[in-house]
């Protein structure tokens, strides 16, 4: 097949955004209720409500999938939001600065910032900002607020202040499901046994798993074929 | 097309074509405005612009084009400050109206020098871990200028200093209703000074803040390294001490423990009275808790309270965050506030404390403490110098450690768990009748549990 009959338009396979429908939400329900009820808020926080949710796990858990799933619940409800990764190499101590800090306010991946001064004092000053205007923070991390290694420690027990939950990683058994809910959301048909064998060959990491599928999703539309084990097969030999 | 309605259509687009992390972070703050025959993009500030013009300038283009024709085009501006302020002043004065805080508000040129009315000496739960500083606060509200100047309160974070701040705030303004009080963080008041360099308007910064009654400034830690900052504070100190206003200023540390801040300030800082928080002991953390729990109309039941208490000891607002977890908890799954969801929730949220609070870290940090081995500690030696330490390490990996007993004992060169239980049960009998042991347990807790 030519490269050019394998592009497809991105529209067609970019149908399973981050959403609360399509989170795999067992064993961390209540963290998703929570985060639903934060991006409908449109009034001010009052000064006893928590500021910041925040919560932490490994890479592949679902925590962008999470901020993303508020971010669009918010904006289906016309609150206003902002966003910054601070894993990012473009977002700086300056540009947090001028964030709005009147309404929800995400911040994904904030322990790649911990260790620096300039920027932990950054993330305290923003800190104080929401809390004044009464906004509200929604915060992910690989590691719990002591744990995160920051140099600041006015930094940690403000985030400590908050909600904080942890994100566990899938069994497998949790994995498996999750991987059928995803595919079912993206409208991919795949049978018991082709995700089995999907999972007994490829990363572990649930994040890596979804990015497989994705390709999977885009090769079965591309090649016009069903997603059966030997398609998988000849998929991942591919690779 | 309108171009409200045009933006959406490109903003959905853009959304499915974009990695979610660049949409929301450049494309998603845009607001877009009608010109005559362009779509003008606003952003709210000019990193997001930068970015887009070097980044996504085409694509926006190409987007536009697909649902407005060939001949339409984007132009990317900078947000005027002025509709920015707008909203912000908007929502601002939502803020005032809904927020408990009720900021009791005076004019200032530099921003909201606010007093939080929520704190005041009626409110301050007193143990005796802050009871000094607590009094001293106090006396110099009924007195400012007068008794102790400047009042400096030191201790860790999430202590109450800030709390004890505006009381003493609130309580110069409740006995005389015009006394001109500020209240500022000391990275603000350094980022007003910035401002004030810039825009040419030093004087005003001077006059504002050397015709204080009283200035109050927290976490002063944060001048370190300032120069600038620091010889403009010392001026305004030197001048407020002169006209007999009172300044009260909080830090983490002791001044002298303060590093890069000039000598005269510390100097300064050490010429009235100084005073230190420690962090509270178990009754007051359940004092602590109730009251906060009363305040947000939650009933927590003192067995409860203890619980939580118990395990979280370093700062009040890690209390805070496990009575707001419980209260999550507790709403979210339709279950009362009891011990078993305090059990389930506390989980969470010490779990990595737990982790990190290992017996071979209790062990180390008792060895350290009386200078003796951790091979001590495992030996069969039971002389008084290594039995009454080991002891110690013992009640604490039992207090602060999800160990069985006989996995304790197991550590302690395979001692049986009933020795662990009469450690424990002497150690609980010699911090009720010696001082000595009470403090270095106390100590180790603390040490343990930062």
């Amino acid at each position: 097949m030519s490269e050019a009959s394998n592009q497809l338009a991105l529209a067609l396979t970019g149908n399973d955004k981050a959403s609360f429908e399509n989170y795999w939400a067992e064993g961390s329900a209540e963290l998703v209720k929570v985060i639903k009820a934060s991006a409908e808020i449109k009034e001010p926080v009052s000064v006893d409500k928590p500021r910041v949710i925040y919560f932490y796990g490994n890479s592949g858990v679902g925590k962008s999938h999470l901020i993303f799933a508020a971010l669009r619940h918010a904006k289906e409800r016309n609150a206003k939001t902002s966003y910054l990764s601070l894993s990012d190499a473009y977002v700086s101590p300056d540009m947090l600065a001028v964030v709005d800090v009147h309404h929800l306010v995400c911040i994904d991946d904030v322990d790649a910032w911990a260790g620096s001064k300039e920027k932990e004092r950054a993330l305290f000053t923003m800190f104080e900002q929401v809390k004044h205007a009464g906004g509200q923070l929604l915060i992910s991390a690989t590691r719990p607020p002591d744990a995160a290694e920051f140099v600041i420690p006015d930094l940690v027990s403000r985030l400590s202040s908050g909600l904080i939950y942890p994100l566990h990683e899938l069994d497998d058994e949790q994995r498996f499901e999750a991987l059928k809910m995803r595919a079912k959301a993206r409208g991919l048909s795949i049978s018991d046994d082709s995700v089995r064998y999907l999972m007994s060959r490829s990363s572990r990491d649930t994040g890596e798993l979804f990015e497989l599928l994705d390709k999977i999703d885009h090769a079965s539309l591309v090649e016009q074929r069903r997603v059966t084990i030997p398609f998988l097969q000849n998929l991942l030999n591919r690779d | 097309m309108q171009n409200v309605v045009l933006w959406d259509k490109c903003l959905s687009k853009l959304e499915d074509e974009m990695e979610e992390r660049d949409f929301h972070t450049w494309v998603r703050p845009l607001r877009a405005n009608n010109a005559d025959s362009s779509l003008v993009l606003y952003a709210p500030n000019r990193f997001i612009k930068d970015w887009l013009t070097d980044n996504l300038d085409q694509q926006l283009k190409t987007t536009v084009q697909h649902f407005a024709g060939e001949g339409a085009s984007v132009v990317i501006s900078l947000d005027s400050p002025a509709t920015v302020q707008t909203e912000a002043s908007i929502q601002n004065i939502v803020l005032q109206n809904t927020s408990n805080e009720e900021p009791s508000q005076q004019s200032s040129p530099f921003g909201t020098n606010v007093l939080n009315a929520a704190f005041t000496f009626e409110n301050h739960i007193e143990g005796k871990s802050n009871q000094i500083a607590r009094a001293a606060t106090k006396q110099v509200s009924e007195n400012p200028g007068a008794a102790y100047n400047p009042l400096f309160i030191y201790g860790g974070v999430g202590l109450g200093k800030t709390h004890l701040m505006h009381a003493a705030g609130n309580l110069i303004r409740q006995n005389r209703e015009n006394a001109h009080v500020a209240y500022v963080h000391s990275e603000r008041f350094v980022s007003d000074m910035v401002k004030s360099i810039e825009t040419n308007s030093m004087n005003k910064f001077k006059n504002y803040y050397r015709s204080l009654d009283a200035l109050l400034i927290d976490d002063i830690q944060f001048f370190a390294d300032k120069d600038k900052s620091q010889e403009e504070f010392f001026h305004t100190f030197n001048t407020l001490l002169e006209t007999g206003s009172q300044i009260i200023l909080t830090s983490d540390k002791f001044p002298k423990e303060i590093n890069n801040l000039q000598e005269r300030l510390i100097s300064r800082f050490e010429s009235g009275l100084t005073v230190r928080i420690d962090p509270p002991e178990l009754e007051t953390r359940v004092a602590i808790l109730k009251n906060k729990a009363r305040k947000n109309k939650v009933d927590l039941n003192d067995e409860v309270a203890f619980l939580v208490a118990k395990k979280i000891r370093s700062n009040v607002r890690e209390l805070e965050g496990a009575l707001h977890r419980l209260v999550a908890s507790s709403r979210f799954s339709n279950r009362e506030i009891d011990l078993d969801l305090a059990k389930d929730t506390l989980q969470d949220l010490t779990l990595f404390q737990e982790r990190k609070i290992s017996i071979e870290n209790i062990q180390k940090t008792v060895a350290d403490f009386f200078n003796i081995r951790v091979a001590d500690l495992k030996s069969k030696r039971r002389n008084r110098q290594i039995a009454r330490p080991r002891q110690i390490a013992m009640a604490l990996a039992k207090e602060l450690t999800s160990m069985s007993l006989p996995d304790i004992g197991d550590a302690f060169g395979g001692r049986d768990h009933t020795t662990v239980i009469h450690a424990c049960k002497k150690i609980d009998e010699l911090t009720r009748t010696d001082s000595k042991i009470k403090e270095d347990y106390a100590t180790l807790q603390k040490i343990l549990s930062v």
